[in-house]
């Protein structure tokens, strides 16, 4: 068994509460019979004293009053005024004078934990005095029994103790069996089988909605690992293709001797190659660079408006090989806290995008205004997206009918880098699409 | 041998067919499925290359489509996927061989004259007929112990008609086996070819029949 195992603190927490809670309960039990000895010896003597006080009214002669049996553990003076008359036994009654006038009668002391009792008999005129009587350790049968009684408690309780963790020990096993059996198939769950799912118990209890807990989490794993996989199989797809060819350009052109102007046109496609292979890394490093956590580190005020005319410029030669051109429908300054080189990438990939999936000597219709909120809205006369597959668009690697656009360079990251970026500046992104007459979309921050 | 690529990637498509030309082997290409499909059933190939991913028609659909129409000529699909399900699914659908990219160009090379012996039911990589004996990895042949100087276009002719042995084969049959789709020819030119072949090899190992064609007796 561990020390730190929840069974050990849990025993060790229930031990302690039973031990404070039985010492409380002693502790109560030892002054209950405390004062319910106290009580008892009060009893006793004022039964003595009912019996005395009788004998003397039956006017029985002092000295015959004293010889009585049942009186005889017990001292007795009688005072005269201040002094005493007459005296059987040790004590010293000189002490008790002061008791003499008191209207209480009884009186009892506590010498050194022996409980002695005194009882005060006011004789009335003409005698002028008073008789006392003194029995020493007046409480020993009754506080005998509260000491055995407190003993047999001494024995009783630890084994109560024992009793008690013993059960709580076998409840906690009872618990913990099936805490035990989540842990068992925790365990055999790696990323490969997690298509394994913790059985569900008998009863609709806590440990159900704990395994209900575990298996929805091993299923949101589940989906996030096969995204990842998808993803991973998308990547090396993506970057095997250039590889292939930069592989077999090599070998072929490495096969035999060749001219300069074929050794130009080899290495100028392994370069253009290259190239695609470092598009690819930087755009899948750009989606992964930031987190909403990191992100705001890097956020400055920049001037939407002037970016934006920044890109377009950018995409100048390609707008002239298409005839196409751009509009500005509403255009503001808008200055905002953002990262620079994000908004960038939101602009150049949907303008980009735009015109790749545009007919030549149509027009791209820009807007970038402030309400409420940031709008950026690009509108192409494109192609379009089928309505079933505008959902899918914004995923990695993602693209519509390939067959269609396999002439349109291009790897799918695009759309998803602007969702990432949009999201990552807590904006939102909107896509209309009609096939065959164009694509809105529309960016709100 | 004839090969018939279909890859829809223009660099990858250019460095395959350089690569195969200059190996002698006589090469048409397709960019897309539906392409690929259309030659493929026109002309006969020795073996077809095809990428799994392609426009149009997927390469899977492609092979399907032609063992539906019974044409069995040997195929070799190019695969950038890695997943076991895929590369099954491409052999059931009907496919001979699979190669991953990127891959080397040798061993494409070595697969693809695999699978044009295995469908030439050529067991061995030496072939004998008479004295006369074809090293098939080589490309060499020999008379009688002695090394024949053959051009690529006499060796692919030789090859045909071992391929077809026992068979006449045309003139036009030659033309579409010998020399790609974009290639002009003069008719003259395969009589050429057969006469310095026969020259070489010897003339009785060559039967001509008038109007069938000629063919090899093994």
């Amino acid at each position: 068994m561990r020390f730190n195992s929840i069974k050990t603190q849990l025993l060790f927490w229930f031990g302690a509460v039973t031990v404070v809670i039985l010492l409380a309960f002693n502790s109560l039990i030892y002054h209950f019979l405390q004062e319910n000895t106290k009580l008892n010896i009060q009893n006793k003597f004022y039964n003595k004293a009912v019996h005395i006080n009788k004998q003397v009214i039956q006017s029985v002669p002092m000295g015959k009053l004293l010889e009585d049996p049942e009186l005889k553990n017990v001292d007795a003076a009688i005072f005269r005024a201040e002094d005493i008359v007459f005296l059987k036994g040790q004590t010293n009654f000189e002490q008790f004078k002061q008791y003499i006038n008191n209207k209480e009668s009884f009186f009892v002391f506590n010498n050194d934990g022996q409980l002695d009792g005194l009882y005060v008999l006011r004789i009335a005129n003409p005698f002028q005095g008073a008789i006392l009587f003194y029995e020493r350790d007046i409480g020993k049968e009754i506080s005998q029994t509260s000491d055995d009684m407190i003993q047999v408690l001494l024995i009783l309780e630890p084994l109560l103790f024992l009793l008690l963790l013993f059960a709580a020990s076998k409840l906690a096993d009872k618990i913990l069996k099936s805490i035990k059996k989540i842990t068992d198939t925790a365990n055999k769950i790696y990323v490969t089988n997690l298509n394994r799912e913790i059985p569900q118990p008998k009863y609709d209890d806590e440990i159900k909605d704990l395994v209900d807990s575990f298996n929805s989490m091993i299923g949101r794993l589940r989906s996030g690992v096969q995204l990842l996989e998808q993803f991973n199989s998308d990547v090396s797809h993506e970057l095997k293709t250039p590889l292939t060819v930069i592989k077999g350009e090599i070998e072929i052109t490495l096969n035999k001797p060749r001219d300069i102007e074929y050794y130009e046109r080899s290495l100028k496609t392994i370069e253009s190659e290259a190239n695609n292979i470092q598009m690819i890394v930087d755009d899948l490093l750009l989606l992964t660079k930031y987190t909403k956590e990191n992100v705001e580190t890097t956020f400055e005020m920049v001037q939407l408006d002037s970016l934006l005319l920044e890109v377009m410029e950018k995409f100048k030669t390609p707008l002239k090989n298409k005839n196409m051109k751009i509009v500005l429908d509403r255009f503001q300054t808008i200055s905002r806290k953002a990262n620079g080189v994000l908004i960038k990438t939101i602009f150049s990939n949907l303008i980009d995008n735009a015109i790749k999936y545009s007919l030549e000597n149509t027009t791209i219709t820009l807007s970038l205004y402030k309400d409420e909120q940031i709008h950026f809205i690009c509108a192409d006369q494109g192609v379009g997206i089928p309505k079933n597959q505008l959902e899918k668009i914004t995923n990695r690697f993602y693209r519509v009918d390939s067959s269609r656009n396999k002439k349109i360079k291009g790897f799918g990251l695009g759309l998803s880098i602007v969702k990432n970026s949009v999201e990552l500046h807590n904006g939102q992104i909107k896509l209309d699409s009609k096939e065959n007459v164009g694509t809105t979309i529309e960016v709100v921050l | 041998m004839k090969l018939l690529l279909i890859e829809d990637d223009e660099n990858i498509l250019s460095f395959l067919k350089r690569g195969f030309e200059e190996e002698g082997y006589i090469i048409d290409t397709a960019t897309d499925g539906e392409d690929g499909e259309y030659l493929a059933s026109i002309n006969s190939y020795d073996v077809i290359v095809s990428d799994w991913m392609l426009p149009q028609k997927s390469g899977v659909e492609v092979v399907q489509e032609l063992r539906k129409k019974s044409i069995t000529t040997p195929i070799i699909m190019l695969t950038a996927k890695g997943e076991i399900d895929d590369r099954v699914q491409g052999l059931v659908s009907g496919a001979d061989d699979y190669l991953s990219k990127p891959f080397s160009f040798k061993e494409l090379q070595a697969r693809v004259q695999a699978l044009y012996r295995r469908s030439a039911s050529i067991g061995s990589n030496t072939i004998t007929i008479d004295d006369v004996q074809i090293d098939i990895d080589t490309k060499i042949v020999s008379k009688a112990g002695v090394r024949l100087d053959l051009t690529q276009k006499e060796y692919e002719l030789l090859m045909f008609l071992v391929k077809n042995k026992n068979a006449p084969v045309s003139n036009a049959m030659i033309e579409n086996q010998l020399w790609n789709d974009e290639e002009y020819i003069n008719s003259n030119v395969i009589q050429v070819t057969i006469y310095h072949l026969r020259k070489k090899i010897g003339k009785e190992l060559i039967k001509s029949s008038r109007g069938l064609g000629y063919k090899i007796e093994i």
